[in-house]
Parts: C-alpha cells; sequence; structure tokens
C-alpha cells in the first residue's frame, strides 16, 4: 500500500479518538454508563468504531450493545430495535449516509432519545442530511470531522466562496466530501510542483515526505499513505441548524449539549 | 420476547411493501415468461418522480401516485410494444438481457437528471408512531401494508372479475391457445406490463418515505424481489404475498435473535430447503397454472 494516500486528518480508525476522550473527561455525575454500538461491516467504518468501543470499555463505560451488519442492508429499523432495547446511554453508530438518515428516523418513531448519538458518516453531509432528517431532528447529533466551511485553513475561504459561487446555497450545506475532495486536490497540486512532475512515481516520492496545506489543516503521509500529524479529527454536532466543532476546546466554536436534547 | 415480537410485527408490515414491488414482477412473468430484472429500477423510478411531484407542488408523497402510477402504467405499456414485444424467439433469455438494460438505461438518465446524491421522500407520518401493546408502531408501515392490501385486492378483483382479467388468465394458462380463442395476448400482455410496473410505482413510493435512495438502489433490491419471487412461485401473486412476508419476519427476528450478518443467510437457507421439496416454490404449481 506504498503508493496510495489517504487525505483526511487522521487515520480512519482514529476517527472516534477525540469523541470517546470527551466523554470520558465528562464529571462523574455525566460521564456515560453504558454504550450501544453497530456498524457496517466497512473498512470505513467498523475500525472507527471497534476502537472506540476498546477505548470506552478501558475508561469503564459498559458495551450494552454491539452488532455488525452487512453493507448491503436496507432494512435498518431491526438494527434500531436491538438500539433502542439496549436503552444504552449513548449510541456510536458505524454509518454511511443512509443508515444514519434511517436510525436517526427509528430512534424517532421509538421515542428513544439517547444522552449522545454520534454517526461515523451522515451528519457531515450539510444540508443533505438536514433534508432528510428534518432540520429541527439534527440538534445535538454528532459526527466525527476535520473540516467546517469556518475553518481558518489554507484556502478555506476561497473554496468556500467558490463553491458557493458555484453550486449556491451557505457554506453550512457543503458536504465534508467535497472538502476533503478538494483536499486531494490542494495536496496533487503541492506534490506535483514540489516534484517538478505529474509522473506516478515522482508523485508518490513526493507525497512520502513533506507537508501539504489542506483546508483540512497541514498535513503528511507516512510509509504507508497513512495521514501523520495533521490537526488531528474532531467532534461536530449540529446546534441551532449547523454543525459546529465542540471539541477539542482549543478549537470549538461552541460547547457540547449534553445531553442531547429530544426529538421534535 | 418484546423485541422478537416487534421484529415480528415490523417484518409483516414491511413485507407487505415488497409484496407490492415483487407482485408486478411475478405477473410480467406470468404471462409473458419474461424475467424482469429491470423491475428494481423501475421501482427506484417511481419513487423518484414522487420525489419530484412532492417536491415541486407540495404534495403528499402517497397522493402522488394518483399521477405516478397512470403514468408508469403507460411507460409500461410503451416500453413492452418497444422492447419485450419484438422478442419472438428465446424469450427468457433475452428478456433478462434487454430489461437489464432497460435497467442500466433508467439508472443512467436518473443519474443525469437527480445526480447520484442519496435522496428521500418525506412526509408527517415517516417518524410518527401510535403504542399498540407496548410497541410503537409507525404510521408509514401501517399506510404501506394497507396500500399493499388497497392494490392488490384491486389486481385480484380485476384478474378474477373482469373479463380483462379472464383474457389475462387465459394467456398465463397456454398463450397459443389463447390466440387460438381469440384473446388479442399482445394487448393482455402490454397492459399486464403496464399494471406491473404500475405496482412498482406503488411500492417505490413507500420504499422512497422509508429508506434513503440513489439511482443505483435498485441493484440491492432486484435481487431481493427476484428471490421472493423464486420462493413464492414464479408466476403466482400468492406466492409473493407469502414469500415477501415470510422473507421480512425471517429476516428481522434472525438479525434481533441472532445477529444481522445470518439475516439473508437464514432466508436462504429456508429458500434452499422449499426448493428442494417444492422445486416450482411454494405456490407455482406449474408456473402457467395460475396466478
Amino acid at each position: 500500500m506504498h503508493s496510495i494516500f489517504f487525505v483526511q486528518p487522521a487515520a480512519v480508525e482514529d476517527n472516534l479518538v477525540s469523541y470517546t476522550k470527551w466523554l470520558l473527561s465528562l464529571p462523574s455525575g455525566q460521564k456515560p454508563k453504558t454504550a450501544a454500538y453497530a456498524t457496517q461491516d466497512d473498512p470505513f467504518t467498523q475500525p472507527q468504531v471497534d476502537k472506540a468501543k476498546t477505548l470506552l470499555e478501558a475508561g469503564g463505560v459498559t458495551t450494552a450493545s454491539y452488532k455488525v451488519y452487512p453493507a448491503e442492508t436496507t432494512d435498518f429499523t431491526p438494527l434500531a430495535l436491538q438500539v433502542v432495547h439496549a436503552n444504552a446511554d449513548v449510541v456510536i453508530l458505524g454509518t454511511q449516509e443512509p443508515d444514519a438518515v434511517a436510525f436517526v428516523k427509528a430512534f424517532q418513531q421509538q421515542h428513544y432519545n439517547p444522552k449522545s448519538l454520534i454517526e461515523t458518516t451522515g451528519p457531515d453531509q450539510g444540508k443533505d442530511f438536514a433534508d432528510k432528517v428534518g432540520a429541527g431532528n439534527t440538534e445535538g447529533i454528532m459526527v466525527p470531522a476535520g473540516w467546517t466551511p469556518d475553518a481558518k485553513a489554507y484556502g478555506n475561504d476561497k473554496f468556500v466562496s467558490e463553491f458557493v459561487a458555484k453550486y449556491g446555497g451557505a457554506p453550512g450545506d457543503i458536504s465534508a466530501d467535497a472538502a476533503e475532495a478538494y483536499s486531494v486536490g490542494q495536496v496533487v497540486d503541492q506534490a506535483s510542483k514540489k516534484a517538478n512532475s505529474i509522473e506516478n512515481k515522482a508523485l508518490i516520492t513526493a507525497l512520502h515526505s513533506g507537508t501539504y496545506n489542506t483546508i483540512q489543516g497541514p498535513m503528511s503521509f507516512d510509509s504507508s499513505g497513512k495521514p501523520q500529524g495533521g490537526v488531528g479529527v474532531y467532534i461536530e454536532q449540529w446546534q441551532g441548524g449547523a454543525a459546529k466543532f465542540v471539541y477539542p476546546p482549543s478549537v470549538a466554536a461552541a460547547k457540547p449539549e449534553y445531553p442531547k436534547p429530544n426529538w421534535q | 420476547m418484546t423485541l422478537v415480537l416487534e421484529a415480528a410485527a415490523l417484518g409483516i408490515l414491511t413485507g407487505g411493501v415488497y409484496a407490492l414491488m415483487a407482485s408486478g414482477l411475478t405477473l410480467i412473468f406470468g404471462v409473458m415468461r419474461i424475467i424482469n430484472v429491470g423491475q428494481g429500477a423501475l421501482v427506484i423510478l417511481g419513487a423518484y418522480l414522487s420525489f419530484a411531484f412532492s417536491r415541486s407542488w407540495q404534495l403528499d408523497p402517497l397522493l402522488t401516485l394518483v399521477i405516478t402510477m397512470p403514468l408508469m402504467f403507460g411507460l409500461g405499456v410503451i416500453l413492452q410494444i418497444i422492447f419485450i414485444r419484438p422478442l419472438k424467439t428465446d424469450r427468457e433469455a433475452l428478456s433478462v438481457l434487454v430489461t437489464y438494460a432497460l435497467a442500466l438505461g433508467i439508472e443512467g438518465v436518473l443519474g443525469y437528471v437527480f445526480t447520484t446524491n442519496y435522496v428521500q421522500l418525506r412526509a408527517w407520518y415517516e417518524t410518527a408512531s401510535f403504542a399498540l401493546f407496548g410497541f410503537h408502531i409507525t404510521y408509514v408501515y401501517v399506510f404501506g401494508f394497507l396500500l399493499c392490501i388497497a392494490i392488490l385486492g384491486a389486481l385480484f378483483l380485476v384478474i378474477y372479475r373482469t373479463s380483462f382479467g379472464g383474457a389475462l388468465r387465459a394467456t398465463m394458462l397456454n398463450r397459443t391457445a389463447a390466440q387460438l380463442i381469440g384473446v388479442d395476448v399482445d394487448r393482455v400482455s402490454a397492459i399486464a406490463f403496464g399494471i406491473g410496473v404500475a405496482t412498482a410505482a406503488a411500492g417505490g413510493v413507500v420504499f422512497g418515505i422509508t429508506n434513503a435512495f440513489n439511482p443505483g438502489s435498485h441493484y440491492d433490491l432486484i435481487s431481493r424481489l427476484l428471490t421472493i419471487i423464486v420462493l413464492g412461485g414464479l408466476g403466482s401473486l400468492r406466492g409473493a404475498i407469502i414469500a415477501a412476508l415470510i422473507m421480512l419476519v425471517t429476516e428481522d427476528i434472525t438479525a434481533v435473535v441472532v445477529s444481522p450478518v445470518w439475516a439473508s443467510f437464514v432466508f436462504f437457507v429456508i429458500l434452499v430447503v422449499v426448493l428442494i421439496f417444492r422445486p416450482q416454490g411454494l405456490f407455482g404449481v406449474r408456473v402457467r397454472d395460475r396466478i
């Protein structure tokens, strides 16, 4: 895997580390006692959830339920029922967008309000996510993220203004996927200038050394292409109709809402 | 135990929606002896049409069926005339290729018009639920099940209580004999294909309310629909309904009792066991005998 590079602020399995740190840092009266986990058997989602489970169990949070489901699953309600019946304090879901939406809706149908809900993908899709679950029902939902429209990272202002000019909408509507794709372009642009070539071999050599500035922050890559020394993956939470960084405090634009408000 | 009962109830309700989607597939096979592997794409097309009409005209998604079902019926008739009717030899094999091409074409057009981003139909009843015996039953699944009963009931009435139904059943029994006694089998086939596509619109709207979907969502759907009609017996409407209920109840209970990973596996074990003892499926005595 020497020739494949991952342009995100952290390796996939570390995406929920910030979240677990935040949960375990809560005062003892607020710290969750139980957690329920469900994840797709997907190389992007499951490693994140498994690492979060290991860290939380080590921190004294009991696992109330842990389920892995096939990526081709289309009916998520039985899975959601299991999570609901586990009645855990916090729910951690390894989702892509369709199941992220389906779980939120199923929890509303069952009147289940965990103190905290985080999904690996879905809530980071901006307006696309809010349109599907309803703007009012996004409140308090969390997602690991390395980018927000108001981040002061390299080139972010230009990216946001040009994106809105081309596709319309507001900065908060932009999907994190678009930001990640743009970052790939930034990295390749800088690597090609550094190598003075667009040949694959030269680009690969260039990418294995040095630091590249992106709208997700500066990043470099180790010998296997994993991101190193980036800004790390933070926690974003929907508050008042927009997703905001809430942890760690050094980058937070707002304090985390905990417990999450009940569904509308 | 509560969880198992809840999963069983959910399986029955969602099974009705799958029965609706599979009914068109089995009806088309019964009349024309063709496998319409484009049925999943037609379900997704129906969902997108409801999405477009509900968004443009602020209509309730279920109400859009008043528009989408006739539209899809007309589309089905046209598709049958253009793509299926010219197949005179080796219909079973060629129809798979033709309808697969149709599915890819529909997927491509939907991707161009709506992009490949996921969308979902919105309605007040998508998350609203009522308590019954300690369960929370969601309105959308109840409405979907009632829609299934209404449409499949109407379909049974058409098939068994109208002169067109008589011609349809005659065509299913023996296409050549039906022609000999004066049945216009080309007309019957076109209308049957239209009905099958119209039921896809009905299934699509409920699928679109309960699931986020994109143009590629038909691949998972068609594999499930084909499995349902194989278990029920190719060409059997009753079989499609029973098989859909068996599939969804089995999968949902297995998902909550054992693991979601085993949900499909257990259903396929049932399918294999049934096919060992009844190769024609549960109600498929001989596929052209009856529906």
